[in-house]
């Protein structure tokens, strides 16, 4: 079965969409961080490789649907797994292609939307139209409008929090010092609930809510403590706002870090998945609701991440570091953290909400608090754009590869 | 991610300043070219209009460039109607530096008496020193930007602004004075010269007002 060319099309398509991943939305999480000066561009490339890999591999997808979020019903396929195994290969090239079209664009688009969109229109090729699960798109739908507007909102009053309470207090960096234990409590908190309601999922750990909410208050206590020890002592302390971003610095090495290896735990499955469901087909010779990913199709999936953020993603970080001085760490922090706190509320609440579209909107919502100097209107258009096309493009690339397979394989 | 810097459009606030600095180049011309006249060095004085008038159009060019990087697609957290009325502000000070420079090399003038002289000198003075504290407030935006337009930062502006209508009402004093010493000496002027050097006092005045019309301005930056 290793002959079978089916396979090694798919593995490599499958590398193809990790290394777009990896050029596109891991440059995402840490871009930021470069922009404001946080880290240099070397650092964020170790420090995003590393915790990607981490994440993909150590709490990564190791069972996964067969078919990303339902959209299609993998039952209509049981008479004929090659062509499930085909279109699954379709629908991985067609988000890839998309996600590479949308880096070279550079629009922020989520490659969980690809993903949809491509599988999406395959199943309405076999199916037709009643193949599709129209709940479950119209879902994938109204992230457009939630994750922004709920991003924007929490990054604005973050924003508007750390304006009031720091930036404008009489010693910004005194000011900032203060705070910086219970923001770092905070931080740890949240980031601690994200992981365990979203990161850790795949891990099984069936927690409780107050075991959560137990576990989140104790990591946030203990970062705290942490933070007030480390801190230095009170009369060494920059009063003046020049000691008030370096502050901030740390606070968002953090949140980028966690966001990278948040990242690798969730979205490798966009490449990995539909990869393993290939695998597993072509194996078994059967299609199933669920597939498990061996661990070398994750590890595989991470290596691909980390190339795409080493030859690509490290030259749009690149532009961020030299052409954005605008975002200082304090405003890179508030729309990180905002958004970390908006997907939280979000998974809880059950909202489908699309990281990425976060991010675009928290770093509006700062902007709208007077945290940005200049925000450009045209481009937040030509990006919600973007995110409308996303699913009718990944869809069209995944039905002319499909027929094109049709006629190699 | 390529999208943020997109997103995040560079700040205008950057070119508005190396703006302010090319007025205010401009309005600082105004002592030499004072000091020539009375001096009646008149190549000299030729050259230093000259010199004023390239200023001025090397001004219009970063007037431009500012308005450039205004798109009405920008989000900016002060108005861009606001922001436009500080340049026009600005340019106006270049203008009236040239303005100046063409008075006084208008017809070859004779020197003043010492006594007027040293007035002269004072209001000129005056006047460049509220153009000179109006481009410091100027530079402040930096800071302005990163405190949001609020706080011990803008409180100092704001002290920086009063001090500038303080040193603008000084100025005009010192040109009321100015004005009444002249026509103290009126016989011994002809009309036409007569006619010139109020016209050259009430430019050089107005580099002030206008340095203080500005000012008036950027304070709208800090209401709301």
């Amino acid at each position: 079965m290793y002959s079978d060319p089916l396979l090694w099309i798919c593995a490599l398509v499958g590398l193809y969409m990790a290394w777009n991943i990896g050029a596109n939305d891991v440059a995402n999480a840490m871009g930021t961080s470069v922009g404001s000066g946080a880290l240099t561009l070397r650092q964020a490339i170790v420090i995003a490789g590393v915790l990607e890999f981490l994440g993909a591999t150590l709490v990564g997808a190791y069972v996964t649907d067969t078919v990303r979020k339902g959209i299609v019903d993998p039952a209509i396929f049981a008479g004929d797994p090659r062509l499930f195994a085909q279109g699954m290969t379709a629908a991985l090239t067609g988000a890839a292609v998309w996600l590479n079209v949308a880096t070279l664009l550079a629009w922020p688009v989520s490659t969980t939307h690809a993903i949809v969109g491509a599988v999406a229109g395959f199943g309405i090729l076999m199916g037709g139209a009643g193949a599709v699960s129209w709940g479950t798109l119209g879902a994938v739908a109204a992230s457009w409008v939630i994750s922004p507007f709920t991003g924007g909102f929490i990054g604005w009053l973050l924003y508007s929090q750390v304006r009031k309470r720091i930036t404008t207090s009489e010693q910004p960096g005194l000011a900032a010092w203060q705070w910086f234990p219970t923001l770092v409590g905070a931080m740890l908190a949240v980031l601690a609930l994200v992981m365990m309601f979203k990161g850790l999922k795949n891990l099984k750990l069936n927690l409780l809510w107050y075991h959560s909410i137990g576990l989140a208050v104790a990591v946030g206590l203990m970062g705290y403590l942490a933070a007030r020890m480390m801190r230095r002592p009170e009369e060494k302390v920059v009063a003046g706002r020049e000691g008030m971003e370096p502050i901030f610095r740390y606070l968002q090495i953090t949140t980028a870090a966690f966001v990278a290896f948040a990242h690798g735990a969730n979205d490798v499955a966009n490449a990995v998945g539909p990869m393993a469901a290939v695998y597993s087909v072509l194996t078994a010779g059967a299609v199933t609701q669920k597939v498990s990913v061996p661990f070398w199709i994750l590890g595989a999936g991470g290596i691909g991440i980390v190339i795409g953020l080493g030859t690509y993603g490290y030259k749009v970080m690149a532009t961020i570091g030299t052409r954005i001085t605008e975002v200082t760490p304090s405003r890179g922090f508030a729309a990180e953290f905002g958004a970390a706190i908006t997907i939280l509320i979000g998974s809880k609440l059950g909202l489908p909400l699309s990281t990425t579209h976060t991010l675009v909107g928290s770093v509006i919502g700062v902007g709208f608090a007077r945290g940005m100097t200049a925000l450009n209107m045209a481009i937040i258009r030509n990006i919600i754009i973007s995110w409308l096309v996303t699913i009718p493009a990944a869809a069209g690339v995944c039905i002319a590869v499909f027929y094109l397979l049709r006629v190699f394989s | 991610m390529a999208w943020i810097s997109k997103l995040v459009s560079k700040s205008p606030f950057g070119p508005l300043q190396e703006h302010q600095h090319k007025v205010q180049e401009c309005a600082e011309m105004a002592v030499p070219l004072i000091e020539a006249c009375q001096a009646g060095e008149y190549e000299k004085l030729q050259e230093l209009a000259q010199q004023t008038s390239q200023l001025e159009s090397d001004a219009d060019e970063l007037k431009v460039e500012v308005r450039d990087q205004l798109p009405k697609s920008l989000f900016m957290p002060v108005s861009r109607g606001d922001l436009l009325k500080v340049l026009s502000s600005q340019d106006s000070i270049a203008d009236i530096a040239e303005d100046l420079a063409v008075l006084i090399t208008m017809r070859p003038m004779e020197p003043l008496p010492d006594a007027l002289a040293a007035i002269l000198r004072e209001h000129v003075d005056g006047c460049v020193a509220v153009v000179t504290q109006s481009t410091k407030i100027v530079d402040e935006l930096d800071n302005l930007v990163s405190s949001t337009f609020a706080g011990p930062d803008a409180l100092r502006v704001t002290e920086m602004m009063d001090e500038l209508d303080r040193m603008e009402h000084e100025a005009d004093k010192v040109g009321d004075r100015l004005a009444k010493a002249f026509f103290e000496h009126e016989d011994q002027f002809k009309p036409a010269a007569i006619f010139l050097w109020m016209k050259i006092f009430n430019k050089i005045g107005d580099l002030a007002n206008y340095a203080e019309q500005m000012t008036a301005r950027l304070r709208l930056f800090m209401a709301s």
